[in-house]
């Protein structure tokens, strides 16, 4: 089985890995290797719940544990303050036990650095990993830098475990230089005028120096944009037109993290000291608060309420700064809107909609359609899972490259349905179809279908079929024959 | 069945493409042709998109198949206020109509951008005489206003479209079983109603048969740059566009016969076939008062004095006569005044030109300086390059100074005017790698995939290469359609041998084993020498041309006459059958063809692994549908057009504007126009072309010349060489022929030993010796024999004894077989000139068994017992066509000898030239630098201080090599330069290098890195490469030797950065930069890499310590060593060679730090191997020594690759050429 994401394969099992199938083949490549491929789409959202319980279960062990972004897998966690706990062995045990309940070759290491870390998993190898050489051996897929050694330890190893620009990886082998060791044996100012930045970044990981480390939880940033005026002002209506871009940006950031504002604290300086304050006082400053009924993750409700708030305070010196704040937050929550009130077309109010709907329904609950460049009509539309960025629809046409399409039936099936149909001289001229006997009136056809003669041909003839009038109004059905069998693909009515 | 009384209705077919429009057609002209005779059509025409590439072997094969052969084309155009370019079928009814589509064409390729042909209406206008309009596909102008629902737009553009061809215009109605098709169809039909016009049935034919549509779809992919899964609906939509008979088209429009008919007087009115073009040369301007026969002869007689002085013999004059009067009856003194003074151009020029091939049998071209041997002193038979009989120019093939072609290229263009001159086109057709390649890329494999794949590819055929990986038992292609009967078999037949597990793993063992041989087989026969493969590419595109790529002959049932009605011809192969069958195209019109009932589908069923297909090997699974569909499609390209390009070197000049002839188009290169009509085309329209060629070697030549001239002082013509010169000869019978013009190959190396040429004829057999023909006629090995005495010189007959004296009774060359024919069989030259065609060209087995038994019955009555006569008759057949003529060889064997004085007496300066002449020969620079050096050339490497963009030549400090004699009769030979290389050498500079050096070493030699940085122009990379390569080296002349290109690289890192900005922290003192320094394998990887030779040692320097202590032998020690012995040695393969005149045996060269050691590889010992010996760069070969005079080879029998670390991957190696 491999998961594929925009047309690459991401993750292949161990099984498919021995037929030669690799992460970042494209399907039919991967299908030559191997026929029985299973492939399913990459699932963000799995893999998210899946780094999320792992995160959790990583927990339990240590406080401070980041998925490391961008590498799925793989994760840094703390390792300080467990001396009365067993010490780093006794950690590392019980993160390698936590990480195997989702690989059997979990490896875990322990460093002062990441980068030391990181390569030390390396060293660890899997089940075969070796215990020995500057850190203390700590069993099979584990490894431990010795405090203070992650300079030491990482001296020999080749540059390849150092993330760096490609082109100062390419000409460090060139100038003999193919340790970690040796780069980091280089004076900065060297590597500086040879590389700049990035070869300095590269230097310092060289040393064990890598600013990366695993946090506790994050702690919630002051949520507070402040803007000071060019010029003090003596009216609300600058302000609002500060307050509104602030709002808007705090609340962006908010909902990003899924929460909302439970209130929002506007405070104005005011430029000239009020009379009892020293007159040598300098500026003061004014809060208010507006708390909404409940949590908003909606600029226009919050900022009309600030906008009231605003309007009604009687300002009694020139205003030279604005701080907008939002002090409390509280978990985004679904709310009721209104379909005619433009107001409710709020972006992250549907994101954070959809979000609990897959949340609660699964990922597939949420779909949105989609045209297709296919010939045969069913294909021609399908129901993708939102969020997933496939490329739209190129509607170039082989006969005359235009945009165009047309819809073959009003109502079409989804699977066509089998149908019996009784020939004429040359068309059919009866339906049976859903129990009803359908007297033809007129076939058109036959329309010719063919194609997918590399994986899994089609071939159809198509007829476009008229009720005879009866009773009631006459239906046209779109009607096609494939290999023995006749199908309905849908009807107008 | 047939109602009595009732007249069947033929039909024609007006609107066909052919796989001249390019990537958008399936099938051969000659494919198409074969289809409307089977089907019983009287007329055919060929309309392909902007294109008349296709028409010469169009009409060629209408002509044989006794139909009527349309000359039209699908001309882009762009209308007024059009949204887009459409479509105009254009079909010719007169010469001028023809004329007229051939200009547009033009217009339209030379006017708009590359790729994007178009002509607008206007134009079409000013050339719409003797032209009948079709309004063209549903991209017409008309269909598509159709539909876009403007009928009064389509009503007006129809009305325009009769004013412009006067009335000459029908309206062009399809049905391919598509409902969008038939809803522009009743519009196109109200149109016609309304203005009174006539419309007609076209079937927009894109393939012969239904299958042809799998090769579409897969074109149409390839012109997309998609894969098939992502073509949806740009792929069409049925497979209804081939090519249907008159039954199909009547059913599918018997509501509108009146279409049908049409068909048949528009197919009357285009009475216009192609061999009513009657083309001339352009007249030569001549002196008033003298005519072109008149002016020839004074030139004649001119050049006869400078090249036999005042006395000329009665031979020589009677020779002259003879051809001026066979000349002037043929009316070719035109032409041959054009080719003297294209090679008066070229000599005033100072470019070096010689013509090749049988002109030089030709006294006349001799006197002209066309060519440089005298046919008269070496007794060549003229009528090998003149004959009255033949009735057309003979083939002047000039080679000159392959780096300066082009200026005399650009002198005919502008001599003649691009109206009247251009050159003649190639057109690339698929092969097997390239048809691998894109079909592995449609199908969706990855390029990685696509690579391995090509790895097993034929070189020459796609045919060949699907059958291969068909492999022996494997479905050829069948695969799509029948899978799961195969496997049924297979799990049926282990089940039946008792444990499955035990069958199974045995047959997978077996199936592995056989996958391995299979691939050892695909990778071998790639493997074939070029001249053979080369004559396999010629048989196959000859048989193509012939047989229209279908190979069988139409059934009678097939031709069927009215049997139009009959059953449809059966798919030429069973996979064409299988896939038509479910591909849609399929309708059988045995049946009703617009029946609601699709023909049923075979079951699907899935197939046993092909067991001795090589794909499993390369972990491919057959079982996936990709995986068999690719055959198909392999099979399907064959010899499928893919692009256009420029011949080698033939040029066609006409009196009447050449865009009249055959449309003109831009070529890739700038300058160029190009016709699109291959060489082959030619000759049936009556074009002359004339080869315009470039040859590497002549550049050389004259590259080594200029610089003796600037080195030594001492200016050389090699008009005046004596040919005698014993130490070449020496030289040559030592097969110290490395970098020498046509003896440097492997075979030829391997007979210059044992042919120990003497004197100049002696080099003129060794030419031709080693060609196919000789080889293939079994005719080297006995004249070796003879010439050492092994064997007595014998004669078939005795009146063939002047004949075949001189090649010691063997006949090598072609001229050879037609004074056999003339003395023995009393042919006339002109006769014993269409035998030597006939045989070579082999198209006809009756024909040529009746020339056969001409020959032996004339051989009869002249005495020679009919035995001999066949004897005789195979030997000559053998080699007619792939042999060279004496006149060629002789030609050849005067640059072989040139090349060979100048190599030994001027080595140095020989070298230089041969390196600046890169790409060409038949080794690598490193290979030819080791050999300079080995003869005391001092090379000196790269240095950007010194070094320009060429090689160039310094003063030598040391003395010269020891075998440059004092006594030699070459001038100034004991000062002999040094050999400087130059930035050429250093691989990945980027294509403006060149430029920006030159322009860089204007303003002075460089003095520092930091100064090379700022004004060379180079980019980082390039500049990182100059160091690595040790370019810079001199810059850093402070640090120990093994130190400096990295200390180089340092400093160009730092200064490519620039300056430190101002408030950076000032640096300390100068440190000495913190890099190591290089180990000797380092270096030598490094040159390597960088350059592909190292002056600093051969990599198998870095291994001789562990080897010489275990046995192994240096090349040197070979030398020394007896025959018989058992041996190692060990070297980079810088040659891989299997002729397919080997029967299998493989041939690798060595190269050591010492020289070259030949190996012999079996078939059987090859095929256990053949992975390793065809990749591994390093090899370690164990076996028995066999001394042969001085010719060693190695008959290996253990192989080990070798890893030195020193750069051996870099070492290009000269494989499979």
């Amino acid at each position: 089985m491999a998961l594929m994401s925009a047309r690459r394969l991401r993750a292949v099992t161990a099984a498919a890995g021995r037929l030669g199938v690799r992460a970042g083949m494209g399907e039919a490549e991967a299908r030559a290797r191997c026929a029985a491929l299973q492939v399913m789409e990459w699932d963000e959202m799995a893999v998210a719940r899946e780094i999320t319980r792992a995160t959790a279960a990583f927990l339990e062990a240590s406080p401070q544990v980041t998925p490391v972004a961008g590498a799925p897998g793989c994760w840094w966690i703390g390792a300080h303050g467990f001396d009365g706990l067993g010490g780093e062995r006794a950690l590392a045990l019980a993160l390698r036990r936590i990480a195997r309940r989702w690989h059997p070759r979990a490896r875990v290491a322990i460093a002062d650095s990441c980068v030391a870390a990181r390569a030390a998993t390396w060293a660890s190898g899997g089940e075969r990993g070796a215990d020995t050489g500057a850190g203390a051996g700590a069993g099979a897929g584990m490894f431990i830098v010795p405090p203070g050694g992650c300079a030491a330890y990482l001296a020999p190893a080749p540059l390849a475990l150092l993330p760096m620009d490609e082109e100062m990886r390419e000409t460090l082998p060139a100038l003999g230089l193919r340790t970690i060791g040796a780069l980091a044996a280089l004076e900065p100012l060297e590597v500086e005028r040879r590389w700049g930045n990035v070869g300095l970044d590269a230097w310092r990981l060289s040393r064990g120096d890598d600013r990366r480390r695993p946090v506790l939880d994050r702690p919630e940033a002051r949520r507070a944009v402040e803007v000071e005026l060019p010029t003090a002002v003596t009216t609300m209506e600058p302000v609002l037109f500060l307050v509104r871009p602030a709002l808007e940006r705090l609340l962006a950031e908010l909902v990003r993290e899924g929460r909302a504002a439970a209130s929002v604290a506007i405070t104005l300086t005011l430029d000239a000291p009020v009379s009892a304050l020293p007159a040598n006082a300098r500026a003061h400053t004014v809060t208010r608060e507006v708390r909404p009924a409940r949590p908003l993750g909606r600029l226009a409700p919050l900022f009309e309420r600030c906008r009231i708030m605003l309007e009604g305070w009687a300002l009694t010196a020139p205003v030279c700064g604005v701080t907008v704040a939002i002090p409390a937050t509280a978990p985004l929550s679904g709310e009721q809107g209104s379909l005619l009130d433009t107001a409710w077309r709020d972006p992250a109010a549907l994101d954070a909609t959809l979000e609990r709907l897959r949340a609660e329904l699964g990922p597939a609950a949420v779909v949105r359609p989609r045209a297709r460049d296919e010939h045969r009509p069913e294909r021609q539309g399908t129901w993708e899972e939102r969020g997933n960025g496939t490329n739209e629809t190129n509607w170039t046409n082989w006969t005359n490259g235009t945009n165009e399409t047309k819809a073959v039936a009003l109502r079409l099936l989804e699977t066509p349905e089998p149908v019996e149909v009784e020939m004429g001289s040359r068309s059919p001229s009866v339906l049976h179809w859903r129990g009803q006997r359908i007297a033809l009136d007129r076939a058109t056809g036959p329309e010719r279908l063919t194609g997918d003669w590399w994986k899994g041909r089609y071939q159809r003839d198509y007829w476009r079929c008229e009720e005879a009038p009866g009773g009631g109004e006459a239906g046209h059905f779109l009607v096609f024959r494939e290999e023995e069998g006749w199908y309905v693909q849908g009807w107008y009515d | 069945m047939v109602r009595a009384g009732v007249v069947r209705l033929k039909y024609v077919e007006l609107h066909c493409h052919s796989a001249f429009s390019l990537l958008d057609g399936a099938s051969s002209p000659e494919a198409l042709v074969e289809r409307a005779q089977a089907l019983g059509h009287p007329a055919l025409a060929l309309t392909d998109h902007d294109d008349l590439g296709g028409i010469v072997r169009f009409a060629g094969a209408a002509e044989l198949a006794g139909i009527g052969g349309i000359i039209g084309a699908e001309l882009t155009v762009r209308a007024p206020d059009g949204p887009a370019p459409n479509h105009l079928v254009l079909l010719a009814e007169t010469a001028e109509g023809y004329g007229n589509i051939a200009t547009l064409i033009t217009r339209g390729r030379m006017d708009s951008p590359r790729g994007q042909p178009g002509v607008s209406l206007d134009t079409v206008a000013r050339h719409a005489r003797g032209l009948y309009a079709l309004t063209g596909c549903p991209r017409g102008w008309v269909p598509s206003l159709v539909a876009a629902g403007d009928l009064d737009g389509a009503c007006e553009a129809t009305a325009a479209l009769r004013d412009i061809f006067e009335g000459r215009v029908a309206i062009e109605c399809w049905d391919h079983h598509l409902p969008e098709e038939r809803e522009v169809v009743r519009g196109l039909l109200r149109i016609a109603r309304a203005l009174d016009m006539p419309w007609a049935v076209t079937n927009d034919v894109h393939y012969a048969t239904p299958p042809g549509r799998i090769v579409h779809d897969v074109l149409s992919a390839i012109r997309h740059e998609r894969t098939l899964d992502e073509m949806g609906t740009r792929l069409r939509p049925n497979g209804e566009w081939y090519l249907k008979s008159a039954a199909q088209m009547r059913r599918r429009w018997q509501h509108a016969p009146e279409g049908i008919r049409a068909t048949l007087e528009i197919a009357e009115r285009c009475a216009f076939r192609l061999g009513d073009l009657r083309p001339t040369l352009p007249g030569f301007p001549l002196p008033s008062g003298v005519t072109a026969d008149e002016y020839l002869a004074r030139l004649v007689e001119q050049g006869a004095h400078e090249r036999w002085g005042n006395a000329p013999t009665e031979a020589h004059a009677r020779q002259l006569a003879h051809e001026l009067g066979l000349i002037a009856k043929l009316g070719l003194a035109g032409f041959f005044l054009i080719v003297w003074d294209i090679v008066r151009f070229a000599r005033r020029e100072g470019v070096l030109c010689q013509g090749r091939g049988s002109a030089a049998n030709s006294a006349v071209c001799y006197c002209l300086g066309i060519t440089a041997i005298d046919p008269v002193k070496m007794g060549l038979l003229f009528e090998r390059f003149l004959t009255e009989e033949r009735k057309e120019a003979p083939d002047i093939d000039l080679d000159f100074a392959h780096r300066d072609r082009e200026k005399v290229l650009q002198y005919v263009y502008e001599r003649y005017g691009r109206e009247h001159a251009a050159m003649v086109c190639e057109q690339i057709s698929y092969r097997g790698r390239s048809a691998v390649r894109d079909a592995a890329r449609v199908l969706g494999f990855s390029v990685e995939q696509a690579n391995a794949l090509s790895l097993l590819a034929d070189r020459f055929s796609a045919r060949a290469t699907a059958e291969r990986l068909g492999g022996e038992g494997g479905d050829r292609g069948e695969g799509i359609g029948e899978r799961d009967e195969g496997r049924g078999t297979r799990d049926e037949d282990a089940a039946a041998g008792g444990s499955a597990a035990d069958a199974g793993a045995e047959c997978a063992l077996a199936e592995r084993a056989l996958a391995e041989r299979a691939l050892a087989d695909a990778l071998s026969s790639r493997m074939i020498h070029g001249t053979e493969a080369m004559t396999r590419t010629i048989e196959e595109k000859d048989a193509a041309r012939r047989d229209g790529g279908i190979p069988r002959k139409a059934t009678a049932r097939e031709k069927g006459g009215p049997g139009a009605d009959g059953p449809m011809p059966t798919p030429a192969s069973p996979v064409a059958a299988a896939l038509g069958s479910h591909l849609g195209g399929g309708t059988n019109p045995s049946e009703p063809d617009d029946r609601a009932v699709p023909h049923t589908p075979r079951p699907a069923t899935q197939p046993s692994a092909p067991r001795s297909s090589p794909l499993p090997a390369l972990g491919l699974d057959p079982a996936d549908p990709r995986v068999r569909a690719l055959t198909s499609i392999v099979q399907g390209l064959h010899d499928i057009p893919r692009h256009r390009s420029i011949h080698v070197g033939g040029f066609v000049l006409t009196a009447q504007p050449l865009s009249t002839i055959v449309p003109i188009e831009p070529a890739s290169m700038a300058d160029r126009t190009v016709i699109q009509w291959e060489k082959d085309d030619l000759d049936p329209i009556g074009l002359v072309k004339i080869d315009l060629l470039g040859l590497g070697m002549l550049t050389v030549l004259q590259d080594c010349l200029k610089y003796v001239r600037q080195t030594r002082g001492v200016t050389i013509d090699l008009a005046q060489l004596e040919m005698t010169d014993q130490a070449v000869y020496d030289d040559l019978c030592r097969a110290d022929t490395i970098g020498l013009f046509q003896v440097e190959s492997r075979a030829q190396m391997n007979t210059l030993p044992r042919l120990k040429p003497r004197c100049f004829y002696d080099l003129v057999v060794e030419v031709a010796l080693i060609r196919p023909g000789p080889i293939q006629g079994e005719m080297v090995h006995p004249y070796l024999r003879r010439r050492a005495g092994e064997e007595e010189v014998t004669y078939p007959h005795p009146t063939l004894e002047p004949i075949l004296r001189r090649t010691l009774g063997v006949p090598l060359f072609q001229e050879q077989g037609m004074q056999v024919a003339i003395t023995a069989a009393g042919f006339t030259p002109g006769e014993a000139d269409a035998l030597r065609r006939a045989m070579g060209h082999k198209r006809s087995h009756e024909r040529m068994a009746a020339i056969c038994e001409r020959l032996i019955e004339g051989m009869r009555r002249n005495g020679i017992p009919e035995e001999t006569g066949r004897r005789i008759y195979n030997q000559i057949n053998a080699f007619a066509d792939y042999g060279f003529p004496e006149s060629h060889a002789a030609s050849f064997a005067l640059i072989v000898y040139a090349s060979a004085w100048l190599r030994h007496y001027y080595t140095p300066e020989f070298t230089a030239a041969i390196l600046n002449a890169q790409p060409m020969g038949f080794y690598a620079p490193g290979t030819l630098i080791e050999d300079a050096r080995r003869h005391g050339v001092e090379v000196r490497p790269v240095d950007l201080t010194k070094s320009e963009w060429d090689c160039t030549l310094e003063e030598r400090r040391s003395s010269p090599r020891p075998n440059q004699n004092a006594s030699s009769n070459a001038p100034g030979v004991q000062r002999a330069p040094a050999v400087r290389l130059g930035v050429r050498m250093i691989r990945g500079l980027g294509t403006r290098a060149k430029e920006n050096l030159e322009r860089a070493l204007t303003g002075g030699p460089f003095t520092s890195i930091g100064d090379v940085v700022r004004r060379i122009g180079f980019d980082r990379r390039a500049l990182r490469s100059l160091a690595e390569a040790g370019a810079l080296d001199a810059f850093a002349a402070g640090e120990p030797d093994l130190r400096r290109r990295r200390a180089a690289l340092w400093e160009v890192l730092e200064e490519v950065r620039g300056e430190a900005g101002p408030l950076a922290p000032a640096r300390a003192a100068v440190r000495p930069p913190p890099v190591p320094a290089m180990a000797p394998a380092e270096l030598t990887e490094a040159d390597y890499r960088m350059t592909g030779v190292s002056l600093n040692g051969h990599p198998m320097r870095h291994l001789r310590p562990m080897l010489a202590p275990n046995g192994v032998l240096s090349a040197r020690e070979v030398a020394r060593t007896p025959d018989g012995a058992r041996i190692a040695v060990a070297g980079l393969v810088i040659c891989r060679q299997r002729p397919g005149t080997a029967k299998g045996f493989v041939f690798l060269t060595l190269e050591d730090e010492t020289g070259l050691v030949n190996i012999v590889v079996t078939p059987k010992r090859f095929e256990r191997q053949a992975l390793l010996l065809t990749t591994s760069p390093l090899l370690l070969v164990r076996g028995v020594l066999e001394v042969e005079g001085r010719v060693r080879n190695l008959k290996g029998e253990q192989f080990r690759e070798l890893m030195a670390g020193a750069g051996e991957e870099w070492a290009p190696g000269h494989d499979f050429h």
